[in-house]
């Protein structure tokens, strides 16, 4: 077995545009769920909402600049929506209404009747070539060894990584703020921040379209990375956020680009090693090639069990906080 | 301070400079109303949780407002504060009509009330509960997050949530998580957090309720000194000897209903309430929710 080759394989997608967009989706959603206590399970809303608004503009000759900031602007409409009508609700029941306007929200746009804007099923492809244009990188492969990109992904990562840099530090002025301490107050006790002054509906519909600019920016990276799929933006995208956040540490600012980086290290690792365990036969005729996706998925989530079992707090938390009984 | 070193014997009628009605009778017009109920009802089907003809609490003194389990006090204290639906009838506050109004929109008028249970918000530290709850946070505003003014302002802030946690002896928690804390310490930031909103009412619910009697004299003594400060108190509560050592009036409701009102002299001997008290399901002056 490779295994230096495997890890090399993963070290590379640990870092990778895919990687980043998660980063930053997770940075969203760590101040929606983290921060701000909002069951938050249609975050791939936000993504989907930068993507198509994106790639819509862009495919009918918008500039760079318009398209991406089409796709902030319909996350922002979106999480407006969604906000008001589901923000008034018992926070319980918003985990279920954001369930159900994520998949109502793939359903449109993969519909026949939406095909002439959308692309329906088939998405959106070659929009991205402004973004390209402006790659100052000249063609080629770039790295060391298997731990090398070319020119485009180079490009991507190094605008996703300063994307990540500035929303980090965006995120942690926010989160250090009086605003930000208002925010995670209402998520402790919503009653005491009431009896205090505090508009709770509308602080956390600012958290909440906050977080979604955030999944809009990885929607727009993913859609410059993969083109346009309806059925990528399926609700399990935000169920893998959740898994990243919970592995770097939830309520921290650092925890999502962490959790994003390791989750991919392990996404990564155990396909290489499922595929090449199974290519070499060690469990004979009980698993075949095909199987190798699913078992990479099973293994993820047995880490997430598990993690919520043994460490709350994720990999690198203090487990003090996590543990402080939040009655 | 050892509260055992300090009794609270203050005759509060000494301690006050408010003139008192001349009448003692239920619904009874107060010289400065602060707040002010009429004709307030809360039904549940057709069950009538509160139901209040006329009710004023008299800026500037301590009133009590006593009554068995289930009497209404909290759901009145709800009412009042915009934290549950008025059936019927209006409140004003300083003359404004504040029925209606959501419950932080009466807490920015100055009604800041507390809760039964108490809530300290565990995952913050003692000092953020207290900052938090101020009501002239600059960076409290989205827009002003990333200017550098709101450190500067931030500063008079801390000073006087500094100032108000030294009062309640919880200088030495400041930097602790308050879920660390005890229960009566969370009684006492609890306290000390709704005084960190400067309000000009404050309406604690049960505030010794379930405190040692050490923390309870300590308790009293800080609802003595809010007077002193010109804030005014409602103050649930229903073990007489404590009513009796610092309210200026007491009201009574029992069945939703205000019975009476009065001194607590005239009210402890009100049969009435006396009957009140023992008729009540659960029966005695205590409750332990
Ligand atoms: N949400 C509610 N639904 C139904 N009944 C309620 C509700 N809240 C309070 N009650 C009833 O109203 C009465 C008054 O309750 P409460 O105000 O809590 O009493 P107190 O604080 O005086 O002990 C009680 O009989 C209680 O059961
Ligand atoms: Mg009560």
């Amino acid at each position: 077995m490779d295994w230096i080759g495997i890890t090399v394989a993963a070290l590379r997608a640990s870092v990778g545009p895919v990687a980043v967009a998660y980063a930053l989706a997770g940075l969203g959603l760590n101040l929606q769920f983290g921060y701000a206590g909002l069951w938050n399970y249609g975050h791939v809303v936000a993504v989907a909402a930068g993507a198509y608004g994106a790639a819509i503009p862009l495919e009918a000759g918008a500039t760079l600049m318009v398209g991406v900031l089409c796709g902030v602007a319909a996350a922002l409409v979106v999480s407006l929506f969604l906000g008001v009508a589901a923000l008034r609700l018992r926070l319980d029941y918003l985990a279920i209404a954001t369930i159900a306007f994520g998949e109502i929200f793939r359903q449109v746009v993969r519909s026949n009747w939406a095909e002439p804007v959308t692309g329906g099923v088939f998405g959106i492809q070659q929009f991205a070539r402004d973004f390209f244009d402006l790659n100052p990188i000249s063609e080629g492969r770039y790295g060391w060894g298997d731990f090398s990109f070319d020119h485009r992904s180079l490009w991507l990562m190094i605008v996703g990584w300063t994307l990540i840099v500035i929303g980090v530090l965006a995120m942690y002025m926010l989160v250090h703020s009086p605003w930000g301490r208002t925010v995670r107050a209402i998520r402790e006790d919503e009653q005491v921040a009431r009896s205090l002054g505090k508009n709770v509906f509308f602080v956390r519909l600012q958290s909440f379209m906050i977080g979604s600019v955030f999944g809009a920016f990885a929607g727009v990276l993913l859609a410059f990375a993969n083109n346009v799929n309806p059925d990528f933006y399926s609700l399990i995208l935000t169920f893998w956020v959740y898994t990243a956040l919970l592995i770097g540490g939830i309520g921290r600012v650092l925890g999502p680009v962490v959790g994003a980086v390791v989750f991919w290290f392990l996404f990564q690792w155990f396909d290489g090693f499922m595929q090449s365990s199974i290519a070499e036969g060690w469990y004979g005729n009980l698993l075949q090639t095909t199987d190798a996706g699913p078992f990479r998925f099973m293994l993820l989530g047995l880490i997430l069990v598990l993690l919520v079992v043994l460490r709350p707090q994720g990999f690198f938390g203090d487990k003090d906080e996590a543990l402080l009984d939040a009655s | 301070m050892p509260p055992e070193a300090m009794p609270v014997e203050a005759t509060p009628l000494e301690a006050t400079s408010a003139v008192l009605p001349a009448e003692s009778r239920p619904g009874v017009s107060k010289p400065n109303p602060i707040l002010t109920a009429r004709g307030l009802v809360r039904s549940f089907g057709a069950f009538k949780a509160v139901d209040i003809q006329n009710l004023e609490i008299q800026q500037g003194v301590i009133t009590a407002l006593i009554g068995p389990n289930g009497a209404g006090k909290t759901t009145f204290f709800n009412l009042a504060t915009g934290f549950d639906d008025t059936s019927e009838g209006s409140c004003w506050f300083q003359d404004q009509r504040i029925t209606g109004l959501h419950n932080y929109q009466i807490a920015r008028l100055g009604a800041v009330r507390t809760f039964q249970n108490t809530r300290a918000l565990t995952r913050l530290t003692v000092m953020e509960n207290m900052l938090f709850a101020s009501q002239q946070q600059f960076g409290e505003r989205l827009h002003r997050v990333y200017g550098a003014k709101w450190r500067r302002k931030e500063q008079k802030e801390k000073e006087r949530a500094r100032e108000l946690l030294d009062r309640f002896a919880l200088t030495h928690m400041a930097d602790e998580f308050a879920g660390t804390l005890s229960g009566g310490q969370r009684k006492l930031l609890e306290m000390a957090r709704a005084l960190m909103a400067e309000p000009t009412m404050v309406l604690l619910d049960e505030p010794l309720a379930g405190v040692n009697p050490a923390l309870g004299e300590t308790i009293l003594e800080h609802i003595l000194a809010l007077k002193a400060g010109g804030t005014t108190v409602l103050f649930i509560e229903h073990d007489m000897s404590a009513v009796r050592k610092v309210s200026d009036w007491v009201i009574c409701l029992a069945e939703g209903r205000v019975i009476a009102e009065g001194t607590h002299g005239e009210v402890g001997q009100n049969q009435l309430v006396l009957d009140a008290y023992l008729g009540s399901t659960r029966g005695g002056m205590s409750d332990d929710e």
